[in-house]
């Protein structure tokens, strides 16, 4: 039975490892972000926000693994969990896309979309937050996480607002250089991008609790 | 025709009879569709189960039969009732539908009672015929009641994916247990059932006989049972909990009914109660379900069919 319950433990000990290195990465590409926005873009964070890429990498190879060999395990929930995986990794794969454009990003913000480039970027950070505050949640109360999946949906709605608030200023820049408006809105849609995976995730989490007490 | 060699076309008989009821025994079908196992973990422990039911339990029943049997009917008539079943039922195993072997051979009686232009009882086929109607009725309520219930249970004890698993895993064991002495016991009656005749005809090494039974009736489970149990395990989306909501109860009242004398359908039961839960959970059922139903409603007509087409050439043989 002990032996068990240690299984048990470790393989929660590997998803809250990937869980965290997930989070830490969004932390520090959140900090690029206003790093970019506010002054001026640190290499040696980005580069961190790509280490912690791969330390989530080899924390999810972890997870897996031990998802595996769990030959007690029932399949359906094996299956959940490594279908959530996947999509979990999606978002920090992302933010690694970003921040390796953002280490050949050559210019600075826009001074008139820096605002509503901090509130996208806070946004972004907030998601990630909530969707792994939400998976924590779906282990132990169902309840509260489906009533947290709905916060999601406002950030996301939130996200979607800065994004075009962003994009309407741009877009208008007629006079600028033409990379610069692509790349700046590039930043902006794959921030918002991630948000919005960060939400359909937590939609497929919605599902299960739906189905799992109706099946 | 010498005593050895009517004792060797008997013990064929034997084998294809207990081989048929292997190969239509869809008790695991739960275990299958609700992935507790494997299919090859299904097999090994159904023929475990087979072989020691049939070992264990299958004597004193085998000894009842062969007596109860052999006493009253023409040899001719038993073996033509006993392997018109068998391979109607094997028949429609091949094509992986479950079908109720009481109505297979029910259905072999009358085919034969007209053949003979014997008197049959009428009044005992309409009531046959009445539980053969009930059987899924039953199956079907019982199955959605019991869901419900257990969605209220469900909805109000269900705080997350830690308290998911741990409710499923009882229903996991339970449902384990539960159906492998289903097998067990399945084994034994069926066993006995094929073994009857054989016992009735002479000294026999009865173990032997139960071994050689126990082992046709694995071996049908291995060839062809494989496929009954999957096309029944997968009618609907299957989990351990909707397992037991969908095995228990109607094995349950199998046995009841089986103790009370009553005739009902283990597989009719059975096929109806995963449509009653894929309702109630409103799930959709496979596609195909019809062949299932089609296949019972031809079992009276094709096992009565067969029994007139075999009765005169075993007539003439034995």
């Amino acid at each position: 039975m002990k032996f068990l319950k240690d299984k048990k433990i470790k393989l929660l000990n590997a998803s809250n490892e990937f869980h965290a290195q997930v989070l830490k990465g969004s932390d520090l590409l959140h900090e690029c972000i206003n790093d970019l926005i506010e002054v001026k873009l640190n290499k040696k964070k980005l580069e961190d926000v790509l280490k912690s890429e791969h330390d989530a990498d080899v924390a999810k190879e972890n997870y897996i693994k031990l998802l595996y060999e769990d030959k007690r395990a029932l399949p359906f929930l094996i299956e959940d969990r490594y279908r959530l995986i996947k999509y979990i990794d999606i978002i920090s794969d992302k933010s690694e896309e970003l921040a390796r454009g953002l280490q050949v990003f050559p210019f600075d913000c826009y001074d008139d979309i820096k605002d509503d480039m901090k509130n996208l970027n806070n946004t972004y950070e907030e998601s990630i937050k909530l969707l792994i505050e939400m998976i924590n949640l779906m282990e132990t109360d169902f309840k509260t996480a489906f009533e947290t999946s709905f916060n999601m949906e406002t950030l996301k709605r939130k996200g979607r607002e800065s994004k075009y608030k962003i994009l309407d200023v741009i877009y208008k820049k007629s006079e600028e250089k033409s990379l610069q408006i692509y790349l700046t809105s590039k930043i902006c849609i794959k921030l918002f991008d991630m948000i919005g995976i960060a939400e359909e995730i937590s939609d497929f989490l919605r599902s299960l609790i739906i189905k799992y007490p109706s099946k | 025709m010498g005593f050895s060699v009517i004792l060797l076309t008997f013990l064929i008989i034997v084998i294809i009879i207990a081989f048929g009821i292997g190969a239509n025994d869809e008790t695991f079908a739960g275990i299958y569709g609700s992935r507790i196992l494997n299919m090859k973990q299904i097999m090994i422990l159904a023929a475990i189960f087979g072989i020691t039911g049939a070992l264990i339990l299958g004597e004193a029943v085998s000894k009842t039969v062969g007596k109860g049997i052999l006493v009253n009917l023409d040899d001719a008539i038993v073996i033509t009732i006993l392997i018109s079943t068998a391979i109607w039922i094997i028949l429609s195993s091949a094509l992986g539908l479950p079908i109720s072997t009481t109505h297979a051979t029910i259905g072999a009686v009358i085919g034969l009672g007209i053949a003979l232009n014997s008197s049959l009882d009428w009044l005992k086929i309409l009531e046959l015929s009445i539980w053969w109607i009930l059987s899924p009725i039953i199956g079907y309520v019982v199955s959605f009641i019991v869901f419900k219930l257990m969605h209220a249970y469900k909805v109000k004890h269900l705080n997350g994916f830690q308290s998911l698993e741990k409710t499923e895993k009882s229903f996991t064991y339970i449902v384990l247990i539960v159906i492998c002495i289903t097998a067990f016991s399945r084994a034994g009656n069926d066993c006995s059932n094929a073994v009857g005749i054989v016992v009735g005809i002479g000294d026999f090494q009865i173990n032997l006989l139960l071994l050689i039974t126990g082992l046709s009736l694995a071996g049908g489970l291995v060839v062809l049972g494989r496929g009954v149990i999957k096309s029944v395990g997968k009618i609907t989306e299957l989990y351990p909990s909707t397992a037991f909501a969908a095995q228990i109860p109607t094995a349950a009242i199998l046995f009841l009914g089986t103790t009370l004398g009553i005739p009902l359908s283990g597989s009719h039961m059975l096929v109806a109660s995963l449509v009653g839960l894929s309702k109630a959970s409103r799930t959709p059922t496979k596609k195909g379900l019809w062949k299932i139903v089609l296949v019972w409603f031809l079992t009276f007509p094709m096992a009565a069919l067969l029994s007139i087409v075999l009765y005169f050439p075993i007539n003439a043989v034995i």
